[in-house]
């Protein structure tokens, strides 16, 4: 159907005249056709296209293997060492050097990176210095970085690493033990003015030992699996030659803006107070010595400039060439994308990586103290009677994946501590109307909604903080009126955790920062039902069924037992209807100007943003891009003539859950 | 009992002054045109719902508007909650078991309307009944401005008249009395003017997330004390008149003096000041709205819609253009009328000085 914009009003008719092309059409991804109906190439395009082309994804696996060949002198007890040895997860295709132009929204309130106003959007870039080991994120196995080699101790608590002995500073001088025990010391001066880490380091990490330059034992404060304990006991150095060994008392002045030299492969090389960072690539980085750094870090330069005024300033910025790669996570932002000249061009291509988000409890939770919520029936009909199929598929576009669990990829050393297999029904007034009339909701009031023989309604208030999720909202109480259920919707964008937390809600929009893995206990113990402040904030109370699980959970320290306890207790919280978990973004994407070239693969399973160059957070899947300079020079060329490639959009559906 | 004589009859001067204001034309057309647009936001329900006005199913007529909510089931559809009624009135006549009349705007102010294999904001189309278009969420847009309007403007009278009424009988009495009650007030008012009321409100509209009543309750607390201080001025300056003091030698009580003798002859500064005081309740309602310390979503409001039009005045221009086209023309009307009682209220026309 051709849709004509009718002219009501005379100030309407101005604008609409802009609106037509926008509407609908275009909005298909990538289907922006030429006038000519054939597409401009050329020569270094063509051929990087070619080679992505027949680019297969690399094997990402890295178990660990024993290493009997390691001896190490010195030690305190007979050890055997572990190491795994990943390939390379680079493209051969990649090409060394160039400038990468990035922005950040402020500039960071300290280089340093512990202490006050340490804890910063950008701190990140101060702390590229890897752990003794990372994380693979496709496997969640552990590789070595800088350590090569670990080993167990037997009193359970003891990781041994053998260190690398190629590491080196930014500045030249090796990395040896002396740096992991002024780890120590400096994590536990209270001259760094961060009682957290001065925590942190004495009680959870009760030891550093170092046994020679290149051995170190850390020791952890409790006896666990030993996955769990390599986990725990990776820990990053400290420069000891940058601090003179010592943590002055006037730390937090005299390094407010002193970057410390960095074992990762980018340095801060200059800057300009509130303006920008400029990153530069160490020579002859020692991490190039394993194979998946190979092909990983090619870009020279990283300048970060601070840009001011949120997203559409920022986005100005892509269009113009200012920056390499703009974000266009958000549904709207993605779809409006497809109009912009340089997409419709070909001059940008667009990236969309699939990956499993680590989530925890997140969707509606239901008070158990709240009357209506008391019965199991209505908060099963719940599942029936709220929407959320609905609000994926209309405001957020059908992009969202809807969530059935309260946890996903809780994946650890090869082991999946989520129930997968459990499913949440499908919207169902019908199904939502008996279970209510078993509560004794049986009948239907004048304005549709249902109630008891005593006139209590089937209405609740849905208690959420972000402004902008009331549209998403707003789908879900329209639809529950079908199901005779009234939702009010309570925006409190203060203090509405804190309800929470006193149990003083009816329900509540929310979700739960997560570990690794869940330790459920907080949240369904009976031991904290009744109790105000707890994470218990169902009031759940389930002694015979669900403390035991809770009990044994904390009491085992094998991690196949453990993962196998967090799937039963899913499976009880799932049938109980605690929560009607909601969703969780399953990708990440954007656009990048044509000359940034990425492996065919993009992303890993576990990865979020691999658009990251600088490699900030150990183990992830970032700086695998390249600048090709060639392409760059004909893509130039294209925009000056006007010239349109086919637009790109590169998908890894790999990852995707269905 | 005495048949009493009205307190506030039209007097010759108060006569003249609503000629004069009917004289001035752009004000007089303003004030009726605004006054029929609240008249029919009243009736809104007729115009624009997605309720029917009228059903006829199996020959026995319906009429859903006021009525209870009626289930599909009850027009032979296979639904037990409320029957569609833009579906059902394609539905019936194709089975030949009736008809349905829907109002001219076939939306309410709170219901989606997605289509399939495309995603709102939809622009104007006279095909789908939505002649503004829809917002973010598909909900149509003369629905919202329609009630959205009826909320802004009885909020605006209902705060105006209470703030006014309020604000005029501590003014007068400050005025009246005078002397230790007077200064109290006084102070009593300069600190309370010192809150910042915007803050104020903000602050509670973030902890308890107000509804109709308690906003109205807040603004009017915070509303009244700015009315006091010209009510007081002229009170002041009235109650040393002759008439005043021949009421009084009569015996008069205070409550009398004032409401038969001193308003009226002080009806000038409240009356010229009306206008204005609603336009700006409306303002402020609709910025609120707008930075998000209003009214609790999803109630219709223009504020909203302000900033969704804002967030999107490129790909849905029709937002932006429809909520700001009406503002100006409310407001433009409200002002009109405002300018317009100025001048026939206006003393210098009628006072002979001899």
């Amino acid at each position: 159907m051709k849709r004509i914009p009718t002219i009501v009003t005379l100030a309407l008719a101005a604008s609409l005249a802009a609106v037509q092309p926008g509407s609908a059409k275009g909005r298909q991804e990538g289907k922006a056709a030429p006038a000519e109906g054939k597409y401009y190439t050329s020569a270094a395009v063509s051929a990087d296209e070619k080679a992505m082309a027949a680019e297969k994804r690399p094997d990402f696996s890295s178990p660990q293997v024993a290493d009997p060949s390691l001896q190490a002198a010195g030690l305190p007890e007979k050890l055997s060492w572990y190491t795994s040895r990943p390939g390379v997860w680079g493209s051969s295709r990649a090409k060394q050097g160039g400038t990468y132009r990035n922005y950040m929204a402020e500039f960071p309130t300290a280089f340093r990176t512990v202490g006050p106003n340490a804890n910063h959007a950008y701190r990140g870039l101060f702390l590229t210095t890897p752990g003794t080991i990372e994380m693979n994120s496709e496997t969640k196995e552990f590789i070595p970085s800088m350590a090569t080699h670990w080993a167990f101790g037997a009193d359970g608590k003891t990781v041994y690493y053998k260190l690398n002995e190629k590491a080196k500073w930014s500045d030249g001088v090796p990395v040896t033990s002396k740096d992991y025990l002024f780890l120590m010391k400096m994590m536990r001066s209270t001259n760094i003015n961060d009682p957290w880490y001065n925590e942190y380091y004495t009680n959870q990490i009760l030891d550093v030992k170092a046994y020679g330059d290149w051995v170190i034992g850390v020791k952890w404060n409790a006896k666990s699996d030993p996955l769990e304990l390599l986990l725990n006991t990776n820990i990053a150095p400290r420069p000891e030659h940058f601090y003179n060994g010592e943590v002055p008392a006037d730390f937090v002045d005299a390094y407010q803006w002193k970057a410390e030299p960095t074992a990762g492969p980018y340095y801060l090389a200059d800057f300009r107070k509130g303006e920008t960072l400029t990153f530069k690539k160490v020579k002859d980085w020692w991490g190039y010595g394993y194979d998946y750094n190979k092909y990983r870090f090619n870009v020279d330069t990283i300048e970060y400039k601070v840009i001011t005024g949120g997203n559409d300033i920022v986005r100005n910025y892509f269009y113009n060439g200012e920056l390499d790669n703009f974000y266009q996570l958000i549904p709207t932002e993605w779809a409006n994308a497809a109009e912009a000249e340089q997409i419709k061009g070909g001059w940008i291509d667009r990236e969309f990586a699939y990956f499993v988000p680590l989530t925890g409890v997140s969707g509606v939770w239901f008070n158990t103290r709240f009357p209506l919520f008391s019965d199991f029936n209505v908060r099963r009909a719940m599942y029936y009677a709220v929407n959320i199929q609905k609000m994926i598929d209309t405001v957020l576009r059908g992009e969202y994946s809807r969530y059935h669990n309260i946890g996903i990829a809780h994946a650890f050393a090869g082991i999946d501590f989520d129930d997968n297999t459990i499913r949440k029904p499908d919207f169902d007034p019908a199904k939502a109307a008996e279970l209510l009339a078993k509560a004794g909701y049986d009948r239907t009031g004048s304005d549709g909604i249902r109630m008891n023989a005593k006139g209590d309604r089937v209405s609740f208030e849905l208690l959420y903080q972000t402004p902008n999720h009331t549209e998403r909202l707003a789908v879900l109480k329209e639809e529950a009126k079908k199901a005779g259920v009234e939702i009010k919707l309570n925006l409190m964008q203060k203090g509405a955790f804190t309800a929470v937390r006193e149990n003083n809600y009816q329900a509540f929009w929310g979700a739960m920062s997560t570990n690794v893995y869940e330790d459920y206990w907080e949240f369904f113990h009976s031991t904290n039902a009744e109790a105000p402040q707890t994470n218990n904030f169902w009031g759940y109370s389930n002694p015979k069924e669900m403390d035991p699980l809770l009990d044994a959970f904390r009491a085992s320290a094998n991690l196949t037992e453990k993962s196998e306890l967090d799937k039963k207790i899913q499976r009880i919280v799932d049938r109980d209807a605690l929560v009607l978990p909601n969703y969780y973004v399953p990708y990440y994407r954007g656009g990048t100007w044509k000359w940034v070239r990425f492996p065919s693969w993009l992303d890993t399973r576990y990865n979020d943003d691999f658009f990251e160059v600088m490699g900030t957070s150990s183990g992830a899947y970032v700086g695998y891009q390249w600048i090709d300079p060639d392409i760059r020079r004909e893509v130039v060329d294209a925009m000056k003539s006007k010239k349109a490639y086919e637009p790109r959009i590169y998908r890894d559906e790999t990852n995707m859950v269905r | 009992m005495k048949a009493r004589k009205p307190r506030l009859r039209l007097d010759p001067l108060t006569r003249s002054r609503v000629e004069r204001f009917k004289s001035i034309k752009r004000g007089y057309w303003s004030f009726r045109i605004l006054l029929a647009l609240i008249l029919l936001s009243l009736l809104a329900e007729l115009f624009v719902n997605s309720r029917a006005l009228l059903v006829v199913y199996k020959g026995r007529p319906y009429f859903p508007t006021y009525a209870r909510v009626l289930a599909g089931r009850e027009f032979g559809l296979d639904y037990d909650y409320e029957a569609d009624y833009r579906a059902l009135s394609r539905i019936l006549p194709r089975r030949g078991e009736g008809w349905v009349l829907m109002p001219a705007v076939p939306y309410n102010a709170l219901e989606q309307d997605f289509r399939e294999g495309r995603y709102p904001p939809y622009p104007p189309s006279f095909s789908e009944g939505h002649f503004l278009g829809t917002d973010r969420i598909g909900r149509d847009i003369v629905a919202r401005l329609a009630y959205g309007f009826r909320i802004a403007i009885f909020f605006a009278v209902l705060y105006v008249s209470a703030a006014f009424l309020l604000g005029t009988l501590i003014g007068c009495l400050m005025g009246y009395w005078g002397g230790a009650f007077d200064i109290v007030f006084q102070r009593l008012i300069e600190i309370w003017e010192q809150i910042p009321f915007l803050y104020v409100v903000m602050i509670v509209a973030s902890i308890f997330q107000p509804g109709f009543l308690l906003f109205l309750a807040i603004y009017v607390v915070f509303g009244w004390s700015g009315r006091t201080w010209s009510v007081r001025a002229m009170t002041y300056r009235e109650r040393e008149r002759d008439y005043v003091l021949a009421a009084r030698a009569m015996g008069a009580g205070t409550w009398r003096i004032i409401t038969v003798h001193i308003v009226p002859n002080i009806l000038v500064v409240i009356v010229t000041m009306l206008p204005f005081a609603v336009s700006g309740a409306i303002s402020s309602l609709t910025a609120l709205d707008y930075l998000g310390f209003g009214l609790r979503p999803p109630t219709p409001s223009w504020g909203e819609l302000i900033s969704q039009g804002i967030a999107t005045y490129k790909e849905a221009p029709w937002i932006l253009a429809s909520v700001i086209s009406a503002m100006i023309a409310v407001l433009t009307m409200i002002a009109f009328i405002g300018e317009g009682l100025r001048d026939a209220f206006d003393p210098k026309r009628y006072t002979v000085y001899q």
